[in-house]
């Protein structure tokens, strides 16, 4: 994410308009951009030297094998999709319910799901190993495979990820096009993008339209994405994965670590922009009463995943659980209740924590506690054999970890590149609200303050 | 009676003399297997390798690799690994996994064989007193053995009530539901667009004042708020 100097050394102007903050990004990229830059260009540079390792050498260069062969990648692919999966569902339902609090955070989250899902729909290719095989799913396809139907539902959700990332843009594109501070190449680049939005009255109305509709569609189709991808696991006939848990579990888990990404980015351009005044702390507050009811309801999830394991107790279920809870896999799993469920609700319930700051530590607990779960339902079940033989160990290699860090740098690197192109803050959203707000508040003003009463 | 009589019958060792010498002898015997190695000498080991075909239902066809010394005797308890050069992997390696040798110096690993036959390189690492080895060899499987065709060999995967696969019905299906839900996004983007530029001379602006609006230092304060930060 963006770590920029601030345009201006002193405090900001009281005269700073909306429009000024908002392309702050846009037109002050400072020393400290471009040293994030370069370090997230690197790590980059680092993900393709392994993946083009692997290319060259086979995926024997991972630490799969015949009995692990979903890992590293399978994990990033569920993770990076989920955090996706939460910026889209942050920017649909503030949006659906009217919060009026939603105006500064929408771009951010919609940013960040964009960028997450495009780096989390690489993850398959990756794994399939050679990447020519994509041309197979398409010319044979095998319908019987969820692999597929991910496909499908993760190519929808991008198309509307897009559109919900989009439309939003052409009102602010317009708005900011005859901005005095903007460039001749980025004035027209806006100019272009706005498709003549004026903000008339009907412009404005065709553009809440479409948002509703949008917004409505988002919903269910995240739910169907993250779904889907949990068919992968639960269709499997095998202990730890084949549970009907498997859909919610898979959709609360993404909202809830895709929430904590929208924390971070936004704490950081926060900071970084000194964006304050326009992305209040009330903000982090709502955001992190979200979190909390995530954590309990995802805590809930997981304690009801292991209750039915081990109240049944098959044998091959119970050897996967104690493997997971008391032997080998047990330190990952208490550091993800540990660090995943009871440290981000602490922070959020004790008021004093209840900043900014010590939220968006919460949300880096539940980005990389989240992370080792979805890594605790992919390997630890394969470990275990199905037909006989030993049980697998799986240790990532350095080139899966190369991908898997350049991969991450990835979505920050895309985040900065878009925010480098265009508003960080949602213009025309803002405007709507503050237009509703004041509307609202001439609509309640007691009866003495007008005229009429006065005479 | 004057059925066939059994050998135990024949002979002079009364038959409950010998369950409790089974029952007295036989574990002692079998912990003091367990308990030594075969081989533990320094010697130059061999590494063979061999398709080892099930004929019970439920049990797993094996690759097996024998472990021994240079004189035969077999190397218990050394790890050996299985590799494969899978076509799936466009012609690279992919392990088929590790096993441990066990009292007979051999190792096992379950397989499917997919194709006619397997490139195999079984690997063993070495040890303090025994050098590394490594076979390279062509398994060919046995026709029957060899599972092969897109449906897994439990038979699963959904079927409609005709038990036909739904591999049928399913393209039509999903791309159905995707294709309505891609037509509603591209018509709703590509109509707001439309729209909007159509729209782009009718009627008065109506922003309050678009992107002009102040902002709060107080960051508690709404975002509508009137004034500009404070120093």
């Amino acid at each position: 994410m963006a770590a920029t100097e601030p345009p201006t050394t002193g405090p900001q102007a009281p005269s700073e308009t909306l429009a000024d903050a908002a392309l702050r990004p846009v037109l002050h990229a400072g020393r400290r951009w471009w040293l994030v830059f370069g370090a997230l260009v690197a790590l980059v540079l680092i993900g393709v030297a392994a993946y083009a390792t692997q290319l060259v050498h086979g995926l024997g260069v991972t630490g799969k094998n015949d009995q692990v062969f979903w890992a590293l990648y399978t994990t990033s692919l569920v993770a990076f999709i989920g955090f996706s999966y939460g910026g889209a569902l942050v920017s649909a339902i503030l949006r659906l319910t009217g919060a009026t609090w939603r105006g500064s955070v929408v771009r951010i989250a919609e940013t960040t799901a964009l960028a997450t899902l495009l780096v989390g729909a690489l993850f398959p290719v990756i794994h399939l190993g050679h990447p020519e095989r994509v041309w197979e799913f398409f010319v044979t396809p095998q319908f019987n495979s969820p692999i597929v139907w991910d496909l499908v539902a993760i190519a929808t959700y991008l198309l509307a990820t897009v559109v919900l990332f989009g439309l939003p843009l052409v009102a602010d594109m317009g708005t900011l096009s005859a901005h005095p501070a903007l460039g001749p190449r980025r004035r027209r680049l806006y100019h272009v993008l706005s498709f003549g939005w004026r903000g008339s009255h009907a412009q404005r109305r065709h553009l809440e339209n479409a948002l509703t509709v949008v917004a409505i569609l988002i919903v269910p189709l995240a739910i169907v994405v993250h779904t889907v991808l949990s068919y992968a696991f639960s269709l499997t006939s095998r202990p730890g994965w084949h549970s009907t848990i498997f859909g919610p579990y898979f959709v609360i888990g993404a909202i809830y670590s895709g929430v904590a990404v929208v924390v971070l980015a936004t704490v950081l351009y926060r900071r970084a922009y000194h964006l304050e005044g326009w992305i209040p702390a009330k903000v982090f507050r709502n955001l992190g009463y979200v979190m909390v009811a995530l954590a309990i309801a995802y805590g809930y999830a997981t304690f009801t995943e292991l209750t039915t394991e081990g109240y049944v107790s098959e044998v091959a279920d119970a050897a996967v659980l104690y493997t997971l809870v008391l032997e080998r896999y047990a330190a990952l799993f208490w550091g993800f209740v540990l660090f995943g469920l009871i440290v981000p609700v602490v922070i959020v319930v004790i008021p004093r924590t209840r900043t900014p700051g010590w939220i968006a530590f919460a949300s880096i607990c539940v980005i990389g506690a989240m992370y080792v779960k979805r890594f605790l339902i992919t390997v630890p079940p394969l470990t275990r054999p199905l037909i006989g033989g030993e049980t697998a160990t799986y240790t990532p290699t350095l080139v899966e970890l190369g991908v898997v860090t350049g991969a991450a740098a990835g979505i920050g690197l895309i985040v900065m590149v878009v925010f480098r192109l265009f508003p960080v803050l949602a213009v025309y959203e803002i405007e709507e609200i503050e237009a509703q707000e004041r509307a609202e508040a001439t609509r309640i003003a007691p009866p003495a303050a007008s005229p009429q009463a006065r005479a | 009676m004057t059925g066939a009589i059994s050998p135990l019958h024949r002979s002079h060792v009364p038959l409950g003399l010998l369950v409790v010498a089974s029952v007295l002898v036989l574990p002692v015997v079998a912990s003091a297997q367990e308990a030594s190695p075969a081989v533990t000498t320094d010697d130059v080991t061999s590494l063979t390798v061999e398709f080892v075909p099930s004929t019970v239902k439920g049990v797993p066809h094996y690759l097996a690799a024998r472990l021994s010394t240079s004189d035969g005797s077999a190397v218990a308890g050394e790890q050996v690994r299985f590799v494969r050069v899978a076509d799936i992997f466009g012609g690279r390696k992919v392990e088929l996994g590790r096993a441990t040798t066990d009292n007979g110096g051999v190792a096992r690993v379950a397989i499917v064989p997919r194709e006619p036959d397997y490139d195999v390189t079984v690997s063993f690492a070495g040890s303090e007193s025994l050098e590394p080895r490594t076979v390279e060899q062509r398994v060919v499987f046995p026709p029957e053995t060899v599972v092969t065709g897109a449906r897994p060999p439990h038979g699963g995967g959904l079927v409609d009530p005709h038990l036909r696969p739904l591999a049928e019905v399913m393209p039509g299906v999903i791309g159905s539901a995707a294709l309505i839900v891609w037509a509603v996004l591209v018509f709703v983007a590509l109509g707001t667009l439309w729209r909007v530029r159509r729209d782009r001379d009718r009627g008065f602006p109506t922003s309050p004042g678009v992107g002009t609006g102040a902002g709060s230092s107080d960051g508690d304060a709404a975002v509508s708020g009137a004034q500009g930060p404070q120093p």
